[in-house]
């Protein structure tokens, strides 16, 4: 296939995730909130715009309306849902032909609902309801994408961009929230990890390993370990892993499968407890740089195979 | 005449290159006055060939080599049967070209191309070339004879994309040059003309001259064919200015050197290489039929 459409379809992936993802770290935060002091709050959104990378060009007010609206609704902001939702359509118009119509359809629709729109008037009123969309949304869209895109390399593109784009969020997630939470000194509060859960759908799942017992490593080894549990980090880079081998068919692809082998390996081989000991954000904040490189590793590898070398091109009279 | 050509491009790389995708125009055409009999292409390192027919007719073959490989050839062998033309006979004047239907219908041989020119030099050439002729087929003579007599034929002078204007301005050029003069005058004049590339059997392009030996070593070659009211497409060899017949191979026409071109293509790697072809053509007599 086309390393212009490897590429688009990576990028549905990765923006798709990450408009999901977003929306799942502005409802935790958002509804974590309700119940804290407003003293809290600044810090909070704060926080969260730090995790996002975003603190230093946010300009307006640390409350929840303006944070909000700057990450759900905000076109300058390259980063916020509205830009990611419009990117991954871009990504698909490239792909229409490679891509199913429902899949194409599912994108659309999202992207010109959005647009339909009043997310500021909504977001005042409803908040849970604008997040609750994006999240229904962007797993229809992955929804379809897995029953009617065949098995071969355009959808191993695809899944390897959103396992990508979730192994890091997931790590910005548990440092938005697992280390506020401790620094807190709320480590016995049930509700705010009942909310940590909630924030990757992994109550139930939780719940379900380990019964009712809110440890807060054990809720930090569930998402970042859990091997079955499809949000963690782990298992989203293991997919990765997966996707990548059966990518590679001719020559080496070592450069890209040795950081991703070597990260999945060093989150999936710690040791909790040291981590927490040691300092939890240092070791996810190199949990997202080693995933950074892994993609930046697939860029250069399939995207722009050759890009060091000219492209020559010849003509004979 | 039945004529054998073996059409053989090398490319030998300083270092490996790899994902090379190419496009070659190498089969002759079969119309009214020649007919294909057999052909083949090989290429080394082996690829497989894909082959349609583009807009202009033209027969297309393309080929992929993407594992890494330091030389290529590629190797078109074809067999015709050519028979000559009769004389080019008309009365028709020039009004005909004025007409709104000949530019309609015609319009994409008529609109100037990438290696065609209207600059000033080239109009006023083609006014010249035309001035006082009432006739069609006058014309269509005066300006081959117009480009035959302006440029001098000197390989190695000019270069594949080179501009028109610096071409007339030193003289000199090869068959590619010859043909998009013409082409520039016949278009300047309303008359519709088309690039038509090509084999020729000769000793060589500049005298047509035929040769002794059954087989020669010549270089692909490229004419021209503008439209005759009442009669059709008549090629002409502004080269040489010799009748083209039984001794010149079509390959196809397009609008100009672009459309025809015998073998494009990309690749990734070094950017120095060195190009050989080689065409060889022979002339098949049929003393076996006698023998029996």
């Amino acid at each position: 296939m086309l390393s212009r459409h490897a590429e688009d379809l990576f990028w549905i992936g990765r923006y798709v995730e990450r408009a999901e993802d977003t929306a799942r770290m502005l409802d935790v935060t958002y509804h974590g909130l309700l119940e804290a002091g407003a003293v809290e709050a600044p810090t909070a959104w704060r926080e969260l715009l730090e995790v996002l990378y975003v603190d230093e060009v946010f300009a307006g007010e640390l409350s929840a309306s303006p944070v909000t609206l700057y990450l759900l609704a905000d076109k300058h902001n390259s980063g916020s849902i509205v830009s990611a939702v419009a990117r991954a359509r871009e990504n698909a118009r490239g792909v229409r032909d490679r891509i199913s119509s429902e899949l194409w359809e599912t994108i659309n629709r999202f992207y010109l609902e959005l647009a339909a729109i009043d997310l500021p008037n909504l977001l005042n009123r409803q908040p849970y309801e604008v997040f609750q969309l994006v999240k229904n949304r962007c797993q229809t869209i992955t929804g379809v994408a897995l029953q009617t895109m065949p098995r071969d390399d355009g959808y191993r593109f695809l899944v390897l961009g959103i396992m990508l784009e979730r192994a890091e969020m997931t790590c910005r997630l548990l440092s938005v929230r697992y280390t506020r939470l401790l620094r807190a000194g709320r480590t016995h509060d049930f509700h705010a990890w009942v909310a940590v859960l909630k924030s990757v759908s992994a109550f139930e799942a939780y719940l379900k390993a380990y019964r009712a017992s809110l440890d807060p490593s054990k809720v930090l080894e569930f998402l970042l370990l859990a091997q079955d549990f499809p949000r963690s980090v782990v298992f989203a880079l293991r997919t990765a892993e997966l996707m990548l081998t059966h990518l590679v068919t001719e020559g080496s692809a070592t450069a890209v499968q040795r950081p991703l082998g070597r990260v999945r390996a060093r989150a999936e081989f710690c040791d909790i407890d040291q981590i927490v000991v040691n300092g939890l954000d240092e070791f996810l904040h190199l949990l997202q740089e080693d995933i950074w490189k892994v993609a930046e590793a697939t860029e250069r590898h399939f995207f722009q195979a050759g890009a060091d070398l000219n492209l020559q091109s010849y003509e004979t009279s | 005449m039945r004529i054998e050509i073996r059409y053989l491009t090398s490319f030998t790389y300083s270092e490996q290159a790899r994902e090379s995708h190419n496009v070659l125009r190498a089969r002759p055409t079969t119309d009214a006055y020649q007919r294909l009999i057999s052909y083949s292409v090989l290429t080394d390192p082996p690829a497989r060939l894909a082959s349609h027919t583009d807009y202009w007719g033209t027969h297309v073959d393309t080929f992929d080599i993407r594992h890494p490989h330091d030389r290529l050839q590629v190797l078109a062998e074809s067999s015709v049967e050519t028979s000559p033309r009769p004389e080019l006979k008309s009365d028709a004047d020039l009004s005909w070209y004025r007409e709104e239907d000949t530019w309609r219908y015609h319009h994409q041989f008529l609109q100037p191309s990438r290696h065609t020119s209207g600059d000033r030099r080239t109009v006023e050439l083609a006014r010249i070339a035309v001035e006082d002729v009432v006739s069609a087929v006058e014309a269509f003579e005066r300006i081959g004879q117009t480009v035959h007599d302006e440029l001098e034929y000197k390989p190695g002078t000019t270069y594949v994309g080179i501009d028109l204007a610096r071409v007339l301005e030193q003289g000199q050029g090869v068959c590619q040059d010859f043909a998009h003069l013409a082409l520039s005058l016949y278009r300047g004049n309303g008359i519709p003309a088309r690039y038509v590339s090509g084999y020729l059997y000769a000793v060589d392009q500049a005298s047509a001259q035929e040769p002794e030996e059954a087989e020669v070593e010549v270089q692909t070659h490229a004419w021209v064919e503008a439209l005759i009211p009442g009669f059709g497409w008549w090629p002409c060899d502004p080269t040489n200015l010799s009748p083209v017949g039984e001794r010149h191979v079509k390959i196809g026409h397009g609008r100009d050197y672009d459309d025809v071109l015998p073998l494009r293509g990309v690749y990734h790697g070094p950017a120095d290489h060195q190009l050989g072809v080689s065409v060889r053509m022979s002339r098949e007599t049929l003393q076996a039929v006698h023998e029996q």
